[in-house]
């Protein structure tokens, strides 16, 4: 079971976003997806989430057509978290969470337990009263987080879960990234596969399973991290000059800009 | 650390009951206080005693007059207050949350002026052009013409303000007021072309007023509202979902484009079918649904409700002001609604420029 692209390409007019993209995504793994601004990593997520229809190419999940699926059974599934969420109305933080809880049946009762347990996961467990339009960037950030986890909490009988999170440490403090990070990783290793748009190099060697790299709406490397965080590539990559050093703690390299 | 939370959620799921229950009991109040209102005195007990008998529970206890007045003038009045009230606050509050702004009121965005436009087309060449459709729908005529007008510039405006990055409130209000100017034109013109009997009608009617029930208008209104308000809380869920925003909803499962749909065709039902029996009663579906989601929070599957049960209140209680305040003359209760309406939405406006919010 795994969730995989073949040969996804899209165009937006005359100009091409994503070209002949192919991707495995594995339950138990963690995928940092990289690449400059306007490399098409976004497009790629809102492809894989069901927002992008005129695309080419097809999509699997746990072997049944993308298009396949009915909308609500694929929620219990397929979990997304926007980069931006412009929710203005007076929501409390706990029934924003509780939206999460959509797609399921699983009764009232086991929804509460399930948010609570998503609030407590995201730190966030003593805002649950307060308004949501009342919270600072990064505490949205974590509380919408909060939402994609109650979405696909339990393990579903369609098969295995997916999460796709589009930048979800853009607006956290140091602390609280590394937080969601090591969430999504203990997410992975529960038997989720995530996949992780990220900006920082450094949060995707520390983290990350598997790296994509995209430059131009191709993908021009995947693979282990050690494998593909090299000094040339990084470079190339984002045109600025790079060293890849051993982490202090030894277990991944780190990217250090000259 | 969830004790403290859990409490408030319970004590809101609370709140929402009582209040539910205490609106009810006031709607019915107002109602048995609206019949009694009038040149002729009925004491609630009275209204009361017409209702139970006409509804088959009792004998009735009063005299014939005090029976006819109440069954046959004032009673269809009050339930036409109660419906068209309900009506427009949950429609304002359906718009609201597929527009996710709580600005979206029916009458700004254009919805009423389509809904009147047809309908006073209906009302001026009803008797000529368009005689071949009265034979066909009769008394439903008006209606599903105010419908059709109605649901067209819904969907003008949603397509207009709608793009892929989701709704622009400029462009809502914008469309909305463009679509008014013209669709106030086009009435304009069949003001123009109208008789005299057919102005006095229209004159009436563009102030909004409910001087006009019958059983028959009860009746027909009552059966279009009905679909509205039995089908739009079957979509609470999904404009909660909505307030996120619509990707968000996609990712929830819900069937965004389909929901979207249904929910424009109701609010159209319900705007259609109260512009056509009451004209142009404005700022109803802005001021209850606010009201609502300061005390009750934005969740539809309260506010859907409570909408039903204060719009039906506020308008209650609206048509008694407008009977009483110049009696033995009466006020065009649209007029009343207006003048409560436009303050409180340029307190809106102003509240939410100042926070950023527009």
């Amino acid at each position: 079971m795994s969730f995989q692209l073949q040969n996804i390409s899209l165009m937006m007019g005359a100009k091409t976003l994503l070209s002949n993209v192919d991707l495995t995504l594995n339950p138990g793994e963690l995928l940092a997806v990289l690449g400059p601004n306007g490399a098409g990593k976004s497009s790629l997520l809102k492809i894989m989430a069901g927002e992008y229809r005129h695309h080419s190419g097809a999509m699997d999940i746990n072997k049944q057509r993308f298009e396949n699926y009915d909308a609500k059974e694929r929620a219990k599934i397929l979990a997304v978290l926007p980069q931006t969420s412009s929710l203005a109305f007076p929501f409390s933080v706990f029934e924003v969470v509780m939206l999460g809880r959509l797609p399921h049946s699983s009764g009232a009762r086991r929804d509460r337990e399930i948010v609570f347990a998503a609030l407590a996961q995201t730190d966030v467990s003593h805002l649950a009263n307060a308004l949501y339009p009342t919270l600072s960037g990064g505490e949205k950030q974590r509380v919408q987080l909060a939402r994609v986890l109650c979405q696909i909490w339990e393990s579903s009988k369609e098969g295995k879960s997916y999460l796709l999170l589009d930048e979800p440490t853009s607006a956290l403090d140091l602390s609280h990234q590394h937080h969601t990070l090591a969430l999504a990783k203990d997410m992975a290793e529960k038997g989720v596969a995530v996949l992780s748009i990220l900006h920082d190099v450094n949060l995707a060697a520390q983290y990350a399973d598997k790296i994509l790299m995209l430059e131009e709406g191709r993908a021009i490397a995947y693979g282990n991290v050690e494998e593909i965080l090299t000094a040339p590539r990084i470079s190339s990559l984002y045109g600025i000059e790079v060293a890849v050093i051993d982490h202090p703690k030894g277990s991944h390299p780190l990217v250090v800009t000259l | 650390m969830s004790a403290s939370a859990q409490l408030a959620v319970d004590a809101k799921a609370l709140k929402v009951k009582w209040s539910l229950m205490v609106l009810t009991v006031a709607m019915f109040i107002a109602l048995l206080i609206s019949v009694g209102i009038g040149p002729m005195k009925i004491s609630m007990y009275d209204a009361l005693s017409v209702i139970l008998a006409k509804a088959g529970f009792m004998e009735s206890q009063v005299s014939n007059v005090v029976h006819s007045i109440v069954s046959s003038i004032r009673l269809p009045r009050s339930l036409l207050a109660v419906l068209v009230g309900s009506s427009l606050a949950v429609c304002g509050a359906a718009m609201q949350g597929l527009f996710r702004n709580p600005l979206a009121d029916p009458g700004l965005i254009g919805v009423t002026g389509g809904a009147s436009l047809a309908a006073v087309l209906m009302i001026v060449l009803g008797g000529t052009t368009f005689s071949w459709l009265y034979s066909y729908l009769g008394d439903y005529t008006l209606m599903i013409a105010a419908f059709s007008g109605a649901f067209c510039t819904t969907m003008l405006v949603s397509k207009i303000a709608t793009t892929s990055f989701g709704t622009s409130v400029t462009s809502m209000l914008l469309a909305g007021i463009a679509i008014g100017i013209v669709t106030g034109a086009g009435v304009g013109i069949l003001t123009f072309m109208a008789d005299d009997a057919q102005l006095r009608t229209l004159t009436f009617w563009a102030m909004g007023s409910l001087g006009g029930a019958t059983w028959s208008t009860v009746l027909a209104a009552g059966t279009m509202i009905s679909i509205t308000l039995f089908c739009l809380p079957m979509h609470a869920k999904n404009l909660n979902a909505l307030l996120l925003g619509e990707s968000e909803a996609r990712h929830l499962g819900v069937n965004v484009e389909k929901v979207k749909r249904q929910i424009i065709l109701l609010a159209a039902v319900g705007v259609g079918a109260s512009v056509a029996v009451s004209g142009m009663i404005g700022f109803v579906g802005l001021i209850v649904p606010h009201i609502v989601r300061l005390t009750l929070g934005p969740d539809h599957r309260y506010l859907i409700p409570a909408c039903a049960v204060l719009g039906a209140l506020f308008l209650l209680v609206a048509d008694m002001i407008s009977r009483t305040i110049i009696a033995p003359a009466e006020l065009p209760i649209g007029l009343i609604t207006t003048i409560i309406g436009g303050p409180f939405f340029i307190a809106m406006l102003v509240s939410r420029t100042r926070s950023n919010q527009l």
